[in-house]
């Protein structure tokens, strides 16, 4: 019941942006749907991160993502990534059974399309499968969106779902960011956030929340994210590394 | 009353005579050369051309640069220019820009301004402590004037501006330290300003767009998703 007030909700919100930005958008707003985008672009994606909390839950990931614009408004998308997980489970486990005395490994493969329907806003819907430890397939909704993009202080509302049939697990993610301060080298944001997951192995919803802090060095293209807090694993804490390439062409 | 030409055949007088033609004849050169050469280039990477009165030669180091001169770079190229106030312009590939005005009175700057007609410019502008700078730079669609020391511009033709998809000629000023005034040329009182870190869309005849911080394209939802 609660679920599905939150999803009404989720839809709401979609739903009252979307209306927002068509209202400011030109009378034929997507009359260049089947031209190519121009300049096409060609994105590559490093990242890695590390996730840990009390109830002795470790893992880390890493790989590349890559996006390709076919028209203004979709890119392809396919991102490989590595994950290993030491002990313990959480919300980004496929592993149907808890981990032993060995860390688990496996590889994950995704592809999908990242629709961009307004300035600053995407919708990626992936699928996949593991590969290793994990070996069954997985699908993956990943929302960002930047409100009052033109301010002292745009706003980042993100949504990411993810659904591992490995062991039925689901989760969600969500982060709201403000931009705090940009200057010549740095961009910093601050915000809050958290994960939800149940399902499989997790027969009740977990969660956890905590703040969010965002560092973009805008020299080196690189994000760090760190976000600590407190939910049913009690305390836990995420960093993460990207590095974006781009090219025009 | 006339000096005798014995009086002035006396070695001080002669002396100082020189002294002071000479002295008048370095100040015109020098107020000929300020008005002249306005700084050189200083590098180039990959192919620029610098066409002056109509004839056009490959940009090379220490080559000099005068007022309504065009600098334009290839694919892959980049020139740099640095005027003689310690200003600095660093020109992208396939970009053009013109030195419509460059005044200089011995190292201090009076004026400057630059046209962009293409790409992407970056300026370094040198302030002298306490001065009021007067450095802008147009494209065909907008105005800046600096009130600042560093900022990139980019004039875009051909390519749907990210703020309005409709319109295909826009330009984009970031600033990197200092504040950038911002203008449409067809509506210079609606001006902006620009400050560090930020940048703003001029699309057409739209006017600038409120700030907005550097490279938000580059940023999204936390890493750990």
């Amino acid at each position: 019941m609660r679920s599905r007030a939150g999803a009404k909700a989720v839809v709401a919100m979609l739903s009252a942006l979307i209306a927002t930005r068509a209202s400011a958008a030109p009378a034929f707003p997507y009359s260049d749907f089947f031209t190519l985008a121009n300049p096409q672009h060609l994105s590559l994606t490093l990242f890695a991160s590390a996730i840990g909390n009390e109830s002795r839950y470790a893992a880390t990931h890493e790989g590349f993502q890559l996006e390709q614009t076919l028209n203004p408004y979709i890119g392809v998308v396919g991102r490989v990534s590595g994950y290993q997980i030491y002990q313990g489970a959480g919300w980004d486990n496929p592993l149907t059974i808890h981990p032993g005395t060995r860390p688990r490994n496996f590889g994950v493969f995704m592809g999908g399309i990242d629709l961009l329907p307004f300035q600053g806003t995407s919708l990626a819907i992936l699928g996949g499968r593991d590969v290793g430890d994990s070996n069954g397939a997985r699908i993956e909704g990943d929302f960002s969106s930047w409100i009052a993009l033109h301010s002292r202080h745009p706003i980042n509302l993100s949504f990411v779902g993810d659904h591992f049939y490995n062991n039925g697990q689901s989760s969600g993610l969500i982060d709201v960011r403000v931009v705090m301060s940009s200057w010549r080298e740095l961009t910093w944001l601050l915000g809050a956030g958290g994960q939800l997951w149940g399902g499989g192995p997790e027969p009740h919803i977990m969660k956890e929340f905590g703040p969010d802090l965002g560092l973009f060095f805008r020299r080196w293209q690189t994000s760090v994210d760190l976000q600590a807090g407190y939910g049913n694993n009690h305390g836990y804490g995420t960093i993460s590394v990207t590095h974006l390439f781009g090219w025009d062409e | 009353m006339k000096l005798s030409q014995r009086q002035f055949r006396h070695p001080s007088i002669r002396l100082g005579a020189i002294a002071l033609f000479g002295l008048i004849l370095i100040a015109h050169c020098a107020a000929a050369f300020a008005q002249d050469t306005v700084g050189q280039v200083t590098a180039v990477t990959g192919s620029a051309k610098l066409e002056r009165g109509g004839v056009e030669v490959n940009a090379a180091p220490t080559m000099p640069i005068k007022v309504r001169d065009e600098l334009r770079t290839a694919a892959d190229s980049k020139l740099t220019v640095t005027f003689r106030d310690g200003s600095k312009l660093i020109l992208s590939d396939s970009s053009s820009y013109t030195i419509d005005e460059y005044s200089i009175a011995a190292t201090s700057r009076i004026r400057a301004s630059i046209a962009l007609w293409a790409g992407h410019l970056r300026a370094t502008v040198f302030v002298a402590i306490g001065a009021v700078p007067d450095f802008q730079v147009h494209t065909p669609n907008a105005t800046t004037a600096v009130r600042g020391t560093e900022f990139e511009i980019a004039y875009i033709t051909g390519r749907p501006c990210p703020e309005d998809r409709s319109c295909t000629r826009y330009t984009t000023v970031g600033v990197l330290h200092g504040v950038v005034a911002v203008a449409n040329i067809a509506n210079p009182a609606q001006t902006i300003q620009v400050t560090e870190g930020y940048e703003t869309t001029i699309a057409c005849e739209s006017p600038a767009t409120s700030p907005a911080p550097l490279g938000m394209e580059e940023m999204g939802a936390p890493g750990y998703h």
